[in-house]
């Protein structure tokens, strides 16, 4: 019981941050070892589903309690609580001024926030204009596979591979002569026909 | 056919086991990266949650007729040996908290998605769902062993939920939370050794058993009035009962929406349900009368009422207002516990619920003003943003009315069956006094706010933040629940009065 009391003092109040949780530790440990001295003396039986819960909760609390404190003195760069309130709010302040100093604080707050938001959406924006380039780029790909396809077939029939059956006439004209031939096939073709 | 009827009624009687396991199973499915695209997994985590949260609200929703209507006038039942019972005052509490968890995930998913991004968004949901499964093993709980992992789960739930916006103001926040509650679990674990010292038995009916026969008998009397005292105040400190609650504004003030409505609405009430339970279920009234716990209760009740309002006042931060009414509406439970007459407790009950679902509206009500105030929570900034999100603007008013207990709003309700109950208390004279001297503060700090946020704003910048329509359903869902409780509390003060009966 005693070893538990210097726990919870040391939790609550000293003013280091690892201090604190080294006495949640002490307190938790000290309370352990009390039920199990207890029980063995009073002929009771142990409640291990109790103390194995207590144990493994506070090495969990003892895990998130150190990376609190590691991203706090990240942060702030103290370790000590009375400490990190002067760096948050500056030593004692008058309360008008306590509060001018609230609300600056807020403003910066609100415009590095505003910053935040502003930045993350111009780099959904930016994403967004990416996919849609890259959208666009497989698009004149496949197109450009497509005329390669073509481009293929037209040299297949140049020389000679195409099989006879397969295209019209008219098909195989629109392949292969060029506009201007095709311009006088249609004059031909029609002066045939006045002339019938 | 009888079988069947019996089957159905195993299955029923399982419940509370499932409404504690699969949220925890799910938060497990939930935080893990399923794909490598951290988008699909956000949107999988958000769905995934929405879905657990619905099928228990569902199966409280079944529970709860059951055990009204339950055979031979028999409405509680218990499961897992014996280490669960589920009476209707326990599935009414369950209902409560599905409901405004899934108003509440719902109304802040936007800033969720926005205050907390991948990969954390995934294990943030994640956290969610094991927060909610230690709130339901402390609403289910007839163990001090389950209720005790169930505090332990709800406090590293709690600490994470707070650290998740990141920056130092969230991690300081955190520590203050962690360092408090820690404290407050030392004085619990300390007290169930205590007690199982004395009794041998971890379970309440069997502690109720031997501690009626050890104070028949005189013996351990200090003892068993420290250990209960050590029990109730590490849950007043878990609870943000004043002077114990400085680390809700802290938390609130940095912390997300969400986060801070589960803060306050949900977690605070948890806590105080397992007092409740751990009071009424292991003493009977007239020995906490005889132990003088109840004056304890009603002492730091009216403290907190106070208390609370008075520092709520001071407040320029509308988010650590709202925190601070929260202590005030805390107090006004334990007055209603302290009072320790059957009617009181009742109206403790039905303030519970009025609590749990009216806090978290003002929370998102308050989280939508301040989004389209440029991310300013001061009341300068929040100048005619009624106008901006009008939704959020009424939800915020509607919220105030209830906690300052206008007439047919929900605090309304729960404020007179206190005031009811108070009449045939022996505190009558404080309890009144008390009564309305919070209900003058209230109106003291909200009305302002109200006038602030009503107020155009002519000539200020304006700020244009669009507003998603899941947003509007919520509070539209939230201001009518408010209302519900304010004009229909009568079934509800029944149910309450059923589940008290058989706690």
């Amino acid at each position: 019981m005693i070893l538990t009391g210097i726990g919870l003092s040391a939790l609550l109040l000293h003013r280091n941050l690892i201090r604190k949780v080294m006495g949640l530790q002490v307190a938790v440990s000290a309370l352990c070892l009390f039920m199990t001295a207890h029980c063995r003396a009073a002929g009771l039986v142990l409640p291990e589903g109790l103390l194995m819960t207590a144990l493994a909760s506070s090495c969990a609390l003892t895990a998130i309690a150190l990376a609190l404190t590691l991203r706090l003195y990240r942060h702030y760069g103290v370790l000590d609580v009375d400490k990190l309130q002067s760096v948050i709010k500056g030593h004692e302040h008058e309360p008008e001024q306590e509060q001018d100093n609230d609300l600056k604080h807020e403003d910066e707050m609100a415009e590095l926030w505003n910053e935040i938001l502003q930045l993350r959406h111009e780099r959904e924006l930016e994403a967004e204009r990416e996919r849609e380039l890259e959208l666009q780029l497989m698009q004149e790909r496949e197109h450009e596979h497509e005329l390669e396809l073509e481009l293929d077939s037209l040299r297949s029939w140049q020389e000679g591979d195409y099989r006879e059956g397969e295209l019209t006439h008219d098909e195989r004209d629109s392949i292969t002569l060029t506009f201007e031939e095709r311009e006088e096939n249609r004059k031909s073709d029609s002066e045939s026909e006045e002339r019938a | 056919m009888s079988g069947m009827f019996r089957s159905l009624n195993d299955l029923l009687a399982e419940i509370p086991l499932l409404s504690i396991l699969l949220p925890l199973f799910m938060s497990a499915i939930v935080s893990v990266p399923w794909n490598k695209n951290g988008d699909r997994d956000q949107r999988g985590a958000d769905l995934w949650t929405c879905i657990t949260v619905i099928v228990l609200l569902l199966l409280s929703l079944i529970l709860l007729p059951t055990l009204l209507y339950g055979e031979r006038g028999v409405h509680s039942i218990s499961c897992s040996g014996g280490e669960l019972q589920a009476g209707p005052l326990e599935v009414l509490f369950a209902l409560t908290f599905s409901i405004v968890m899934l108003l509440v995930l719902l109304g802040n998913m936007r800033s969720m998605h926005e205050d907390v991004q991948a990969p954390r968004h995934a294990p943030y949901q994640g956290v969610i769902l094991l927060l909610f499964s230690g709130l339901m093993a402390m609403v289910y709980t007839n163990n001090l062993l389950t209720a005790w992992i169930a505090i332990e789960v709800v406090l590293i739930a709690a600490c994470a939920l707070t650290a998740a916006k990141g920056g130092g103001d969230a991690a300081r926040a955190a520590v203050r939370l962690l360092v408090m509650s820690a404290a407050g679990s030392s004085l619990i674990l300390l007290s169930i050794c205590l007690l199982y010292s004395m009794t041998g038995a971890l379970s309440f009916p069997e502690i109720k058993i031997a501690l009626t026969r050890l104070l028949a008998t005189k013996q351990n009397g200090l003892q068993i009035l420290i250990a209960l005292n050590l029990i109730v105040i590490g849950l007043a400190i878990k609870s943000a009962l004043f002077p114990f609650s400085s680390w809700l504004p802290e938390a609130h003030g940095s912390t997300t929406n969400a986060s801070s409505a589960m803060l306050s609405g949900l977690v605070t009430k948890g806590h105080i349900i397992l007092i409740l339970k751990v009071l009424f279920r292991v003493l009977d009234p007239d020995v906490i009368k005889f132990l003088r716990i109840d004056q304890e209760l009603l002492l730091l009740g009216l403290l907190s009422m106070i208390a609370g309002s008075l520092y709520a006042l001071r407040q320029t931060n509308i988010k650590r207002m709202i925190a601070w009414s929260s202590v005030a509406q805390v107090g006004y439970i334990f007055l209603g516990i302290g009072m320790n007459t059957e009617a009181a407790v009742a109206g403790a009950c039905l303030h519970i619920i009025v609590h749990a679902t009216v806090k978290p509206m003002l929370v998102t009500a308050a989280g939508g003003l301040i989004d389209v105030s440029g991310h300013r929570k001061s009341f300068r900034a929040l100048k005619g943003s009624f106008y901006r999100n009008r939704w959020a603007g009424l939800g915020l008013v509607a919220g105030a009315c209830s906690m300052m207990g206008v007439p047919s709003f929900a605090g309304f309700a729960s404020k007179l069956s206190l005031t009811l109950a108070a009449l045939d208390s022996p505190a009558i004279i404080q309890a009144l006094a008390a009564l309305t001297l919070s209900s003058v503060l209230n109106a003291l700090y909200y009305v302002p706010a109200m006038i602030v946020i009503l107020t155009p704003n002519e000539g200020g910048e304006h700020i244009s933040h669009s507003i998603d329509g899941m947003y509007q359903w919520v509070m539209a869902i939230f201001l009518a629940l408010t209302f519900f409780l304010g004009l229909y509390c009568v079934p509800v003060l029944s149910v309450i009065e059923i589940g008290l009966k058989a706690l």
